[in-house]
């Protein structure tokens, strides 16, 4: 067999040798024969060589050659083709390979399809993937369905190096993290099992490897040095694979420490023995031959008793007994990573991925025009080819090979478009979040994808005009008496067309409500004025200060902020503004008893002239002033709804209120009522929340890393040169971070809403002008068709208005036909957007009649080019033609 | 001249072997050879002689050189490789296997 192949090699490298040989071979033979030369050599000469081709590969490989001349014997064609394509396949390719990054790629781990997430729910329906510690040592240490369970979860900290501070992301994770992973180091050692012994005892970190690249420019001395983390000296032990980020999809963390150091990096109490702190992501590997279903039976068994065992003999109210019973554990497949922020715009990828997949299906439909028409000019030839013997499904391979060709140039030249498209998403995708970065570069399963997609779009747009194409008439072709073009092609062509119109009012639509959607969200009253607002976050817990330190430093630090030119007011909050962080509380409330599943309302600690800072109006009462200050008595303000909730028509000034837990203790007088707001995020319902001075909360807790809030004359970022000067003049070690003004952190909750509006207006304008050269394009290829009757109609004395009207008659025809099929399709397809929408609805008035508005105008004008054309033929040319 | 018979399909391959079995031939001689031996039933056409020739090359069945003929005329002779003589005998007997069988088939019948 081998031999064979290197003997049909050797033949197409000897190519003319051979055939000399055989020539000479068979003149001889004729010489003997007594003839001149014998029948028909050529296909003699054909059948001898066919004998040592590689057959199919040969005949592609000519196909492909002559496709090549066809292609550039018209470059404007291939260019436009090639251009458009390169968009369409790029787009796609661009989104597809965010998608793979972020939803379908299996993590660098040992058997990631083992993997699975637990994840529990009662009857309150609150998903949660969080545990507490000791359920997870439970199942750790007594389970027959796992080979191994980890557990993890993320902190933010200071790391310092000799005094050097800097903002790090970490991940704690239990000491088999990396073992139940199945991962190696990459230098030095990961952890062990004798690294979670006991809260705070086991003070080594891993670090990932980007990490050490970037901080430590991969200097392997570092290994067994000790470094700061929030203060706690560490030992560093190893670095990461660089292979693997983590476990949660565009999570990668700096550092990595054991779960026992929790007190230290959260700076607060242990959680470690607390049964009712629920805080810990929880991943497991399932035995081979466990299926899912017994696992999660056995999991649910053992979280009730958990559950119940937790109650400590007390009695359990019905509330509670109810919750236990429906306690269910169910497993997630996590073999592609867990659900993070960035996974929270999943579904504006899917999204965006249909969009652009109808960009390429209009793109196609154009293209398959252009060739049909490029067919049609090639009757003739084919005709030939046909009369000389070739096969029809020789030229149909023929025209296929050169579609493909067409789409395969279109598809390279889309990957390196999508490259830097891909890119740009995940910036949309991943806009402000520390710590957050997902890697696009194409791997085998998108090169794939470009593809495969490639060859179907060759195929999609390639196969009508290769059978159309091909089926010639040859005697009158021939003769050049055409037909020119039997009338069954330009109907197929409209209907193409009309396709068209229906898909860009679809895209119209769709854009429509996203920019509409968008457009509420961005001018919806927040409850605060988010102009000229710079806000940053400084640390000095990071590094090490003391609560009455803490308390002195923000104090300095605001009045010496405040006494920046361009800076009109300061303040300070805890949980900053649409940081898609919320801080639920118990509470208390004089006179009022709370419900069991009520989960209460959301808080924050402020510091002095908050409000006013902010602008948030206060309705009754005050805003925190200097005076209210640790020994003074202790103030609250809360909002319009809390004020309703708890207290109906009565005033709520000075109400006692108090944190709920234990004490219970009515600590607080509420002296203000502030306007109701946005806190976490924008799209948040309106709920109850309430504010207490940051100084009187710091006297029973500890302070977390505190925001500024900086409201200025002029552009917020101006002063941020100013703002950290003040910083560094009161310590450069303290970190300063998150700076930026507030619009931009409101601009980056709406990030993935804006990537949709803006993405999915520039593919349906895209959309809605290709439909225009669609139909510009047919319209005046039937013109041409056409021509001689017009000629005729004018010389009996048609008018060119009636001329113009019965073209428009047509075009409008054919638009009505697009947008009957487009409306019912957008009304269709409006639920699976429902879910990104802003208070509008999917079916919105408004928006369907721009977008139909938009579509008539942009094809119309496209039809009535063509029809004011036809209409200026001169009669007596138009009789002479043909 | 009465029209010559088809060679029966299959069989070109087995008779060209066969021939050159005796002695390394050029194209021209092969034909004359099936030709004679058969008396002049079988005719061997250039058109098939040819593509089966090729075909005989590219298995490895047979070699082929150049060399000079009786009358000094440069002539590509065939021979008979090691490979192409296993080749024959497979061939020969799957052929009498077959024409056994259809022997039988229409003394029976």
């Amino acid at each position: 067999m081998m031999g064979e192949i290197w003997r049909r090699l050797g033949f197409l490298f000897h190519r003319s040798r051979f055939e000399q040989d055989l020539e000479e071979e068979m003149c001889f033979h004729a010489e003997m024969a007594g003839r001149a030369r014998f029948g028909n050599f050529t296909l003699l000469g054909e059948d001898s060589r066919s004998q040592w081709g590689f057959g199919a590969l040969e005949r592609l490989a000519h196909d492909l050659r002559f496709a090549i001349r066809m292609l550039r014997k018209s470059p404007a064609f291939t260019a436009v083709a090639v251009l458009s394509l390169t968009l369409g396949i790029g787009a796609n390719t661009a989104i597809f390979s965010v998608i793979n990054a972020v939803i379908l790629r299996s993590l660098a781990v040992r058997n990631p399809e083992q993997l699975v997430a637990l994840n529990h729910s009662d009857f309150r329906n609150t998903p949660s993937r969080s545990f507490p510690y000791p359920f997870y040592r439970e199942l750790r240490d007594h389970n027959d369905i796992f080979s191994g369970i980890l557990c993890q979860t993320g902190f933010d900290s200071s790391l310092s190096v000799k005094g050097d501070a800097q903002r790090v992301t970490g991940e704690m994770v239990s000491a088999n993290y990396f073992t139940v992973l199945g991962l190696q180091p990459y230098a030095g050692r990961l952890f062990r099992p004798d690294d979670e012994t006991s809260a705070g005892a086991n003070r080594v970190v891993v670090l990932s490897y980007n990490f050490w690249r970037r901080r430590f420019g991969g200097d392997g001395s570092i290994i067994g040095r000790v470094v700061d983390l929030n203060t706690t000296p560490m030992t560093v032990i190893g670095v990461a694979p660089p292979e693997f980020d983590s476990l949660r999809t565009g999570f990668n963390p700096d550092v990595r420490v054991p779960i026992t150091m929790q007190p230290q990096m959260y700076l607060s109490d242990s959680m470690l023995d607390n049964r009712e702190d629920w805080w810990l992501y929880v991943v497991a590997r399932l035995k081979p031959g466990v299926t899912r279903q017994r696992a999660e039976a056995t999991l649910t068994a053992r979280l009730r008793r958990y559950r119940k065992q937790s109650n400590n003999g007390q009695p359990i109210s019905e509330f509670r007994r109810r919750m236990f019973e429906s306690t269910r554990v169910n497993l997630l497949l996590a073999g592609t990573g867990l659900a993070t922020q960035a996974e929270r715009g999943a579904k504006q990828l899917w999204i965006l991925m249909a969009v652009v997949a109808i960009v390429l299906l209009s793109g196609c439909l154009n293209i398959a025009n252009l060739l049909l028409a490029r067919t049609a000019a090639r009757r003739r030839e084919f005709a030939v080819r046909l009369s000389l013997g070739a096969p029809r499904r020789r030229l149909i391979r023929q025209l296929l090979t050169e579609s493909i060709l067409l789409a395969f140039a279109g598809g390279a030249c889309g990957i390196a478009f999508a490259i830097a498209g891909a890119r740009l998403l995940t910036m949309f995708l991943t806009a402000g979040q520390n710590g957050v970065s997902i890697d696009v570069t194409p791997g085998a399963r998108v090169l794939a994808f470009t593809l495969v997609l490639s060859l179907l779009t060759g195929i999609l747009f390639g196969v009508a005009p290769a059978f159309q194409g091909t089926q010639v008439e040859l005697t009158p072709e021939l003769k050049g008496e055409q037909l020119r073009f039997p009338g069954t092609r330009i109907p197929w062509r409209k209907a193409l067309v009309s396709v068209q119109v229906a898909l860009s009012v679809l895209l119209l639509i769709g854009a429509g409500l996203f920019l509409r959607s968008l457009i509420r969200l961005r001018t919806m009253d927040l409850g605060f004025d988010q102009k000229n607002v710079l806000q940053a976050t400084v640390g000095p817990t990071l590094i090490g200060y003391g609560q009455q330190q803490v308390l002195t430093f923000y104090r300095e630090l605001g009045d010496r902020v405040a006494r920046i030119p361009g800076v009109l007011s300061v303040s300070f909050s805890s949980i900053g503004l649409v940081s898609d962080s919320d801080w639920g509380s118990g509470i208390t409330v004089q006179g009022y008893q709370p419900k069991e599943d009520d989960v209460g309302p959301d808080r924050n600690i402020v510091g002095p002239g908050y409000f006013s800072t902010l602008h948030i109006p206060i309705i009754e009462g005050r805003d925190f002033t200097e005076r209210d200050h640790a020994r003074s008595p202790h103030v609250a303000i809360v909002n319009e709804i809390f004020a309703r909730f708890y207290f109906g028509n009565q005033n709520p000034i000075g109400k006692l209120i108090g944190p709920g837990g234990k004490g219970q203790v009515l600590d607080f007088a509420i002296v203000g009522v502030a306007k109701d707001g946005k806190y976490a995020n924008l799209r948040e319902e309106p709920q109850r929340f309430w504010y207490i001075p940051y100084e009187q909360y710091a006297e029973t807790q500890d302070l977390h890393d505190l925001t500024l809030y900086a409201r200025t004359t002029g552009d917020p970022m101006k002063e941020t040169g100013a703002i950290r000067r003040v910083v560094r003049s009161l310590d450069p070690k303290v970190p300063v971070y998150n700076v930026k003004t507030l619009e931009e952190q409101i601009d980056q909750d709406l990030a993935s809403d804006r990537m949709v509006a803006t993405l999915s207006s520039f593919f349906s304008l895209l959309t809605a002008l290709i439909a225009a050269i669609g139909l510009y394009g047919v319209m005046t290829f039937s013109m041409t068709q056409r021509t001689r009757e017009i000629g005729i109609r004018m010389a009996l004395g048609a008018q060119r208005s009636s001329v113009v009207n019965s073209v428009m008659r047509e075009v409008t025809m054919l638009i009505a036909l697009g947008i009957a099929v487009g409306v019912p399709c957008a009304l269709g397809l409006g639920r699976f957007v429902k879910s990104i929408l802003f208070e509008i609805k999917p079916t919105d008035q408004f928006v369907f009649i721009t977008a139909i508005v938009l579509a008539v105008v942009v094809t119309l004008t496209a039809g009535y080019l063509p029809a004011r054309r036809a209409a200026s033929i001169d009669p007596t040319l138009a009789l002479r033609y043909e | 001249m009465p029209q010559s018979p088809d060679i029966p399909p299959g069989t070109l391959h087995m008779l060209i072997l066969k021939t050159l079995q005796a002695g390394p031939l050029h194209g021209y001689a092969i034909a004359q050879r099936i030709h004679l031996i058969s008396e002049d039933v079988l005719q061997v056409e250039e058109g098939s002689l040819y593509p089966a020739l090729q075909r005989i090359l590219v298995k490895g069945w047979a070699a082929a050189e150049w060399t000079q003929s009786e009358t000094g005329r440069r002539v590509r002779v065939y021979k008979i490789t090691p490979a192409g003589r296993k080749q024959l005998g497979a061939e020969i007997s799957e052929f009498d296997r077959v024409m056994k069988a259809v022997y039988k088939v229409i003394e029976t019948a």
